[in-house]
């Protein structure tokens, strides 16, 4: 009896974090690899998710303007957030969790009122990660009375992180063989351990939730392969609400608090991390006109469409294949 | 606290998860500063990640380890394709 062969890259997905999870991999059983990103988002969400009123971050958020002592996974993820903010000049704000409020966005995006009574829309500008006190090693955080933590940003980038190694690590034990995974939590993905010969093909889109075949008018998109590290997308075309006649959205601007009003639309980013590219992409995008001369410089491969649908390269993105 | 700790405990199984290829962020230590001038010199020493530490007078109980903050580290540059996408990345539609 022959065996059949085993395609070369399996893959699966699945609802979790409020978002959808894809798990792509290759030289590996892919039940490993589910079982082993299901159980990183179980403790991703336990440890810092914003809607379970038991998670970890819900209590330290309670107890704002006291020193409390983390877990190992939140503290990962708040050193994350800060390091994300003092890389982007504190666009990539882990301290816009009031302003979250402020607009609408309480609860899973899911269940989010698609619209609802006008709000007022004021700046102010959110407290700032400076505000924060962190040591890594003991682990202890302090946010200043009033400060609310939102790790939506970062936060989602790291459990991709996380996750695709542990999907290599589960899938590799057992066999002894080099495996390699990509786990894409809502859009930004991360890649881990060995790469199918053609490499990981990425739609790059306005919206993640997109089947990757589908044609949609209007919205801009294109494939790329990517064979190490990671890429990110933020949108302001998507996790968009109405409250009155105003239309809001989920990336704020630190400086004012309210949704940023930017050039782009969406702003894609490849970097060695999901967290560097998810943190890239937000800042850029809020950043603003100067966004691609930013990532530019720091040397990330960017790609930037706005509103009207025109598309920048920055940082040697390629032009879509013919 | 003793709910934080009873957290801490429960979810100390996942140590090894978070610290998977991470090395790097676990050296992160920041003590903000409600002294905006203060912060703003200590940040940008972090940010140049020189391996110097210049400012530590203006916040005593920030630790050395805040200059070995690195930069958003690049990745190989995607390559443009014809081959069917497995994936999409995009905004967090739902």
């Amino acid at each position: 009896m022959t065996a059949l062969a085993q395609p070369e890259i399996q893959g699966t997905t699945w609802r979790a974090l409020g978002t959808h999870v894809d798990v792509l991999v290759t030289g590996g059983e892919l039940d490993l690899a589910r079982g082993a990103v299901e159980r990183v988002l179980a403790e991703v969400d336990a440890a810092y998710s914003r809607f379970r009123p038991d998670s970890e971050l819900m209590e330290v958020n309670r107890r704002a303007g006291e020193t409390v002592t983390l877990s190992p996974l939140l503290a990962r993820a708040i050193g994350a957030a800060i390091r994300a903010a003092q890389l982007t000049d504190g666009l990539c704000d882990p301290t816009i969790g009031q302003a979250l409020l402020r607009i609408g966005y309480d609860d899973d995006f899911s269940v989010v009122a698609a619209s609802g009574a006008p709000i007022e829309l004021r700046v102010e500008r959110a407290p700032g990660w400076r505000t924060l006190q962190f040591e890594a090693a003991p682990r202890t955080f302090r946010a200043p009375e009033g400060v609310t933590v939102d790790l939506g940003s970062t936060g989602k980038a790291l459990a991709a992180d996380l996750a695709a190694e542990a999907a290599v690590v589960a899938m590799d034990r057992p066999s002894g063989n080099r495996s390699g995974a990509l786990v894409s939590l809502g859009g930004d993905l991360a890649i881990a351990g060995a790469v199918p010969a053609e490499g990981w093909q990425v739609r790059i889109a306005d919206d993640s939730s997109l089947p990757p075949e589908a044609v949609v008018p209007g919205q801009p998109t294109e494939i790329v392969t990517v064979r190490e590290g990671a890429i990110a997308t933020s949108s302001t075309m998507v996790r968009q609400w109405r409250r009155g006649r105003v239309t809001v959205h989920h990336l704020i601007d630190p400086r004012t608090g309210l949704p940023a009003r930017s050039p782009w639309r969406t702003v894609s980013v490849a970097a060695a991390t999901c967290v560097d590219a998810n943190a890239a992409a937000t800042a850029a995008l809020i950043r603003g006109e100067d966004g691609p001369a930013w990532l530019s410089r720091i040397g990330l491969a960017s790609r930037f469409v706005r509103a009207s649908g025109r598309i920048v390269r920055a940082a040697g993105w390629p032009d879509a294949a013919p | 606290m003793a709910r934080i700790q009873s957290i801490t405990t429960r979810t100390a199984v996942v140590a090894g998860i978070a610290t998977v290829g991470f090395g790097g962020l676990a050296a992160l230590t920041y003590s903000g500063t409600s002294n905006a001038t203060a912060a703003a010199a200590t940040t940008t020493q972090a940010i140049d990640g020189a391996g110097t530490d210049s400012t530590t007078s203006t916040d005593t109980t920030r630790s050395a380890t805040d200059s070995v903050t690195p930069a958003l580290q690049a990745a190989p540059v995607p390559t443009a394709t014809t081959r069917k996408a497995r994936v999409t990345s995009g905004g967090s539609g739902h």
